[in-house]
């Protein structure tokens, strides 16, 4: 019977003698050419318009699978045909190396803390959902919204988007190394994720010009 | 949950491929989201997995350089967020402030 790429993870994962890690190093090269363009894919959904976070997270992503394979558990969502679970998994893994390339790009750098740059600030009185308002928000509009330059400046993208990713919260780790990158408060991300969404709901309400 | 978090933006984002995938419809529909073609093509070295794994963590290709403080703007942005994104502060906001202003001066 020919091996599946849950037991390809399997032998990833056994290095104990020179032999396994032989077959390791071989399972692995397969793996990759199998699940390599879907965790191209994650690498780039994380890192649109900067080719470099691109290259940075799928190198982290390769080392992470190569480190983790034992963690991977093929009895979990037992519902998914594998693909599917070793896909699910794969954006998991993907999670975990966005918050590892956060703290590498500053773990180096201790020139300001969090409490350093604290400062007074305003809380956004409105939530999130109070800004969008109930309208079904218009894909295209939001497309050209999100591109790089457009409308929105890098960091209100990296900010929108890194909290979206955590369900609306961005990882304190994340957020410490978010605030390094542009010199800004912990609060001050809250204002910037505020103005940015205020800024996407007024273009998207806006109706593009007729090309009649 | 955060009550904060919006789960309609963030399937939005998901759409245009911002997001990451978590459930099994999210998994197949991923793949049609984001093409092999829109991938930016990457160095040799890539095409060897195990190679890459023999580097070990490499340094980061991507630019630490903060960007400098423009606290104007910050304390302009604070400023807008607190008036709930309106540019302009209106007559009547604008006559408190003044009215505040003289107070103060008074208390002084």
């Amino acid at each position: 019977m020919d091996k599946t790429y849950e037991d390809r993870l399997i032998e990833i994962a056994w290095r104990d003698t020179e032999k396994d890690l032989l077959q390791a190093e071989k399972s692995f090269n397969q793996f990759i050419a199998k699940y390599g363009s879907f965790c191209r894919k994650l690498a780039f959904a994380r890192s649109r318009y900067d080719p470099n976070r691109y290259e940075d997270l799928y190198r982290l992503l390769i080392l992470d699978i190569w480190e983790h394979a034992h963690q991977y558990d093929d009895t979990r969502s037992p519902d998914d045909i594998s693909d599917i679970r070793i896909k699910k998994w794969l954006s998991s893994r993907m999670k975990a190396v966005e918050r590892t390339y956060w703290k590498e790009l500053f773990k180096d750098n201790n020139t300001s803390s969090l409490e350093e740059l604290t400062a007074e600030t305003f809380e956004p009185e409105q939530e999130d959902d109070e800004i969008l308002g109930d309208d079904e928000i218009d894909i295209k509009r939001l497309k050209i919204a999100m591109v790089k330059g457009k409308l929105l400046t890098d960091r209100e993208l990296d900010i929108l988007r890194t909290s979206y990713q955590y369900k609306g919260e961005i990882p304190k780790e994340i957020k410490a190394s978010i605030c390094k990158q542009y010199l800004i408060t912990d609060n001050t991300i809250r204002v910037i994720k505020f103005r940015a969404l205020k800024k996407i709901k007024e273009f998207i309400a806006q109706k593009p010009l007729s090309t009649k | 949950m955060s009550s904060k978090f919006n789960n309609k933006f963030r399937t939005a984002l998901f759409k245009i491929g911002h997001i990451l995938p978590e459930t099994t419809q999210e998994i197949e529909e991923f793949d049609k989201i984001i093409s092999d073609k829109d991938l930016p093509n990457l160095p040799n070295i890539f095409d060897n997995p195990s190679q890459i794994v023999k580097q070990g963590k490499s340094i980061l290709k991507s630019n630490p350089e903060p960007l400098e403080m423009n606290q104007e703007e910050t304390n302009k942005l604070m400023a807008q967020a607190a008036r709930e994104g309106k540019k302009e502060v209106s007559q009547e906001i604008k006559d408190k402030m003044a009215k505040d202003r003289r107070d103060a001066k008074k208390k002084n």
